[in-house]
């Protein structure tokens, strides 16, 4: 029971000790872009799935005197815009022709509306930068060293109480 | 008292810290590819329950039965644990478990099964958990036929790697070159199978078939069953070697 205690202990804290390191790892910034061509009268949505950590948009429409809706939703909004028909993006910009956002969210599943608003069919520039270090991981990882280091404790009071 | 053994320090570390580094890497960097739709093509519900499914679907393909992703680590963790079992059959260990009042068949069922068994464990547990973390339980929930494939898949090619490894492992008899064929025929067969193309040939080669089936469980077009055959020619295999090893192991083997 001990000797299980005490190795399960050390599994955990290398556990949780690799957890955080490969999330710093990957911490660095990430670059993805993508171009969408939008018909007249018609709205584009993308579906995105964003980490626990900064999340910045960079749209641009073109041609440069073309007006779109921009809207951001998260996977409960757009399920709550479906039900009960009310809408309440994260994310609201109207007849814009670029927009430059950044997000406080939980990691989850998104989704991007682009609505055409102009009199001909328009291109949209996404870019979406992603960096940082994410979060929830990094403290499932401290849970785990902490759990470990609860065992080890565990395995020498057990250790100790039976020398006694 | 054989799992002590054979998961001493710092064996379970090592196949631990492996799996959760390849599960996490994969999984911090998860993209899901974005699907642009239009007005004229989908309403908005079915776009979400459409998009919903096909994010839990692919987060459950990518970490469940990542077979290429994962073949490397388990090629290096069989061929390291099978190892250990040349080792006690070259220093005289094994010869003193067989003077013990236990049967052969009893002491290969014991070591080969928890050979086989504990990366497997590991390997599933640590992307299993992943998944929650980063999916939630709705992914397991939502397809569950789906994700009892994609264990299969993962079940499949773990025991293709082991029973290839233990094989070699009885031939050789002596730790490091027991390790070094392992990896060398596990990495030699998957380069050298890349260059056939023909599908009769594919299916035949346990690495391809299995290559073959996993970017089938990824395709969005798939809707009906997998092509079961391409699981059948590493089952056949794998079940013919393990045979073979334990009736060399219990009939044949001098210690």
């Amino acid at each position: 029971m001990n000797y299980l205690a005490k190795r399960l202990g050390v599994t955990l804290i290398i556990a949780g000790l690799t957890i955080i390191i490969a999330c710093i790892s990957t911490s660095g910034e990430q670059v993805r872009k993508e171009n969408i061509l939008i018909g007249l009268n018609k709205t584009a949505a993308l579906s995105y799935y964003l980490h626990d950590n900064d999340v910045e948009f960079v749209i641009e429409i073109i041609p440069s005197r073309a007006k779109a809706d921009i809207l951001l939703l998260d996977a409960e909004q757009l399920k709550s815009a479906i039900q009960v028909a009310d809408l309440k993006p994260l994310v609201e910009l109207k007849n814009v022709d670029n927009a430059d956002f950044k997000l406080e969210h939980k990691r989850g599943l998104y989704f991007l509306f682009i609505v055409n608003r102009s009199e001909e069919g328009i291109s949209a520039y996404i870019t979406r930068i992603s960096s940082g270090v994410q979060q929830d991981i990094v403290y499932t990882g401290i849970g785990t060293i902490i759990l470990g280091l609860a065992c080890l404790i565990t395995a020498k009071l057990v250790k100790n109480k039976n020398a006694g | 008292m054989e799992i002590v053994r054979l998961l001493k320090f710092p064996v379970l570390e090592l196949i631990t810290i492996a799996a959760i580094f390849f599960a996490l890497s994969s999984a911090l960097n998860f993209d899901y590819p974005s699907v642009t739709r239009f007005s004229d093509e989908l309403s908005p519900s079915t776009l979400w329950q459409d998009q919903l499914n096909r994010f839990m679907k692919n987060l459950v393909w990518r970490h469940l039965a990542p077979y290429l992703g994962s073949y490397n680590y388990v090629a290096f963790i069989y061929a390291a644990l099978t190892a250990m079992i040349a080792g006690d059959l070259s220093s005289g260990h094994m010869a003193l478990i067989f003077s013990q009042p236990f049967k052969r068949s009893e002491i290969f069922m014991v070591r080969a099964g928890l050979t086989f068994l504990v990366p497997l464990v590991v390997y599933l547990l640590a992307n299993s958990a992943i998944i929650l973390i980063v999916g939630g339980l709705g992914c397991f929930l939502a397809n569950p036929g789906y994700t009892q494939i994609c264990y299969s898949l993962a079940t499949t090619s773990f025991l293709y790697v082991f029973s290839v490894c233990l094989s070699l492992t009885l031939i050789v008899k002596e730790t490091i070159p027991s390790f070094i064929s392992s990896l060398m025929f596990l990495y030699g067969i998957d380069y050298a199978a890349r260059i056939f193309q023909e599908k009769w040939v594919r299916i035949l080669i346990p690495n391809t078939a299995l290559t073959d089936f996993w970017f089938a469980l990824g395709s969005p077009l798939l809707e009906e069953s997998p092509p079961w055959s391409s699981l059948l020619t590493p089952m056949a295999i794998s079940i013919a070697l393990i045979a073979v090893c334990y009736l060399y192991f219990t009939r044949e083997l001098e210690v």
